[in-house]
């Protein structure tokens, strides 16, 4: 391969549109020439986070979608087409979703062994909203320890994901909690740095959440994720974040713009 | 048994088995979502267009044929649903324009823009908000799996060269602004 060859390959190397073939021979040139390896170097952040989008839409756009489905059946406006309500189709589920199900049908099995004993529990006083309730409740356990094993993943990817199912949690428990703000004060992504911002805003009525996102403002280095704090202090009106932004503020290598930005927060919560 | 293909599902929908949709919807819902928060960056605004994607789907199934393949077929019509989304901004921007200076307001921002500001946060989307909404557009149909410069070709309505060119100039702008942000 040549230097020309490369970098014409090179743009498609990042958007996968590669052979296997192709991308082997690439990825060893890569290795084999300076000036190559030189190159690639400039592109392997955008490379990484082009690689490590995992958003995932809510389930209410789900509900909203079968909802539509359901109506559009049983309003009849295909006339071929048979009423009937819409089973959700089989999801092509990936093991984390899979984990979920098996804690749904653990805890099936376990009521379902209860109804069995009639001495210990008449069956009558088990509810179908009960049992709903313990599902939910032991996917949200399975969820937490879900959330807690992806923390340490060495793919940023991963550890997106790990922030993603964080945000579908109820409730965080304090493994969660101090999970969350381990992500936000030591990982080295700033994009996963900033998905913590997001999460943990999510339990800002916890004492503890407010006082570590107070304490890890002083704690963080890239701007983004000190604006993203100080917008969360100002949307807070937190009072006691005022003294860790003053404390940024003198720091002798601060951005401009942060400090733009620290100066006019401040000024909002006071 | 093997799972049916996208056209076979496809197909069945045309003939009135709305209920298949529901199996596309699983299959490709994570996708469209992701371009359109891309091509945005705000994710209400995503899942609303996942919606309409999949009501003109039933809408216009009778245009499909199996020699299409479905998931060109489907992003053209996600492209189609994006356009006339740009449509109706424009336009309402025009009158937000009229009313700054009927009421001379200078900080005005709509809800929409909040939100979108928001979410922006992420370095790769604010970069990819600095691009123009073409170069967006074949990045990120560039960047999903199964989808080769002969489909982007195919649902950008281009050659498949022009569809590589387009996405080398649009990554490369991509990556200046992306450094530049990194930077600051």
């Amino acid at each position: 391969m040549t230097i020309e060859k490369f970098k014409n390959l090179l743009p498609d190397f990042i958007l996968g549109m590669l052979s296997e073939a192709e991308e082997i021979e690439l990825r060893s040139f890569i290795q084999s020439n300076l000036e190559a390896a030189s190159i690639y170097e400039e592109w392997k952040s955008l490379e990484e986070e082009l690689d490590t989008i995992s958003e995932q839409p809510s389930r209410k756009m789900d509900d909203r979608f079968y909802q539509f489905l359901e109506s559009e059946n049983n309003d009849g406006v295909d006339e071929s087409a048979k009423v009937y309500s819409i089973n959700r189709p089989k999801k092509e589920l990936g093991w984390l979703k899979a984990v979920a199900v098996a804690a749904i049908l653990v805890v099936g099995f376990l009521i379902g062994k209860q109804w069995e004993s009639p001495s210990i529990v008449n069956t009558q006083e088990i509810t179908n909203s009960t049992a709903l309730q313990e599902a939910a409740q032991e996917t949200e356990a399975v969820r937490t320890e879900l959330v807690i094993s992806l923390v340490d993943q060495p793919s940023a990817s991963k550890r997106l994901q790990a922030l993603s199912e964080a945000s579908k949690l109820s409730e965080a428990t304090d493994q969660v909690i101090n999970a969350l703000f381990k992500m936000l004060n030591s990982d080295p992504n700033v994009n996963v740095r900033l998905a913590a911002v997001s999460a943990l805003s999510n339990y800002v009525e916890n004492p503890k959440v407010r006082e570590g996102l107070v304490l890890s403002i002083t704690m963080q280095d890239s701007p983004m994720v000190q604006i993203a704090l100080a917008d969360l202090m100002v949307t807070l009106k937190e009072q006691k974040s005022i003294n860790s932004m003053e404390t940024l503020l003198q720091k002798p290598d601060i951005n401009q713009a942060v400090k733009q930005k620290l100066e006019e927060s401040i000024n909002q919560i006071i | 048994m093997n799972a049916p293909t996208d056209t076979q599902l496809m197909l069945a929908v045309k003939r009135g088995d709305s209920q298949k949709l529901g199996t596309l919807y699983e299959r490709y819902k994570d996708w469209l979502f992701r371009f359109f928060l891309q091509l945005h960056g705000n994710s209400v605004l995503g899942e609303d267009m996942v919606q309409t994607v999949f009501m003109r789907i039933l809408k216009y199934k009778h245009t499909y044929t199996e020699d299409s393949k479905y998931v060109t077929w489907m992003f053209q019509i996600a492209r189609n649903v994006n356009n006339d989304h740009f449509r109706k901004r424009e336009q309402k921007h025009v009158k937000e324009e009229i009313d700054k200076i009927n009421f001379k307001l200078s900080d005005y921002e709509t809800a929409d823009e909040r939100i979108e500001k928001q979410e922006s946060s992420h370095l790769l989307h604010r970069a990819l908000q600095k691009l123009p909404i073409d170069k967006r557009e074949v990045i990120v149909l560039s960047k999903l799996k199964e989808l080769k410069y002969r489909e982007v070709a195919t649902i950008l309505g281009c050659t498949e060269n022009t569809a590589r060119m387009k996405a080398h100039r649009a990554l490369i702008d991509l990556k200046e602004i992306y450094l530049s942000i990194e930077k600051n």
